[in-house]
């Protein structure tokens, strides 16, 4: 996996250019990672801990995004931004180097794994990448605003 | 209509409970967790299967790993690699994908080491992404509880 905090700014980066509802994007961003409950249930020694494995499924992630969109004022406004935190979780962890295996992109009617070899999880130049990615966004926003609110005055 | 979104609601969350127990029930089949092949390893003889875990002890002449595996901390394995352990450390978090020749014994074809600080700086890394993603939404979001929704913030409509 990737840390949740590269997750967090590539959902950032993605809502702030894609112009979509950024805060839904970033929570969509770490759906996936709501499978780590079974880390929880491993520590309480309850049974079958894999019970959560779906939840780092797109189409488990989707469903989540779609109960949690239940509670917005808009269902399909709400569910866009969450589906697009969700699609850039599965981007990043696709590209997670692994022994065997990666994840099951057609579970439940395919088990196998699909991954693309590119990064280690314990590599944190990502993470700087990242960072530095949504640093460069965050500075070109904020002087079109200032750009934009100058104009505004002088007018 | 006044009920469409509690039946959506109610439709979705039986879905996703139906996905999360077809994988329950079935996942031995296709994608076997550790402990259930340590306990039936004879079935995978001639499969090859990945197994994670915690270095225990290195062994740089004879090429070997001993291994406690993380999703059953009570097995110990023993694991033969061709791989270079130069670095390796006890302690270090360790992926093989190889075959097995018995409950304790592997033959990796391939081994991935992280070095335990490498492996621990990942849940620190996630940290910050909480406060930052709660942040985010509850500066954009607050909960109706008449309306049981969110709806957005004034400075935000």
């Amino acid at each position: 996996m990737s840390d949740w905090f590269t997750h967090t700014l590539v959902g950032w980066i993605t809502g702030k250019t894609t112009k979509q509802d950024v805060a839904l994007v970033v929570i969509g961003s770490l759906i996936p990672d709501l499978v780590k409950i079974n880390l929880a249930f491993t520590w309480l020694g309850l049974s079958d801990p894999q019970f959560f494995e779906p939840l780092h499924t797109p189409i488990g992630a989707f469903l989540v995004a779609g109960i949690i969109a239940i509670f917005f004022p808009d269902i399909r406004k709400a569910f866009v931004p969450l589906g697009i935190g969700v699609s850039t979780h599965f981007i990043l962890d696709f590209f997670l180097v692994h022994v065997r295996g990666g994840i099951k992109l057609l579970y439940p009617f395919s088990w196998e794994g699909w991954q693309v070899y590119l990064y280690r999880s314990d590599d944190y130049l990502i993470t700087v990448i990242a960072l530095l990615a949504a640093l460069v966004i965050y500075a070109i926003y904020w002087y079109h605003a200032k750009r934009k609110k100058s104009l505004i005055t002088k007018q | 209509m006044k009920h469409t979104r509690l039946i959506l609601g109610i439709i979705l969350i039986l879905l996703l409970f139906a996905l999360m127990l077809y994988y329950s029930l079935d996942h031995n089949n296709h994608d076997p967790d550790p402990k259930y092949i340590i306990d039936h390893y004879k079935q995978f003889n001639t499969t090859k299967v990945t197994l994670t875990g915690d270095v225990k002890n290195v062994d740089r002449t004879n090429h070997t790993l001993l291994i406690q595996l993380s999703s059953s901390p009570g097995d110990i394995l023993l694991v033969n690699t061709t791989e270079p352990l130069n670095s390796t450390q006890p302690g270090d978090v360790v992926e093989v994908y190889g075959t097995l020749s018995s409950g304790t014994h592997m033959t990796a074809e391939t081994v991935l080491i992280s070095e335990r600080w490498k492996d621990d700086l990942i849940y620190v890394r996630s940290l910050p992404a909480i406060p930052f993603a709660l942040y985010l939404f509850f500066s954009t979001w607050r909960f109706n509880r008449s309306t049981r929704r969110f709806e957005r913030r004034q400075k935000h409509v």
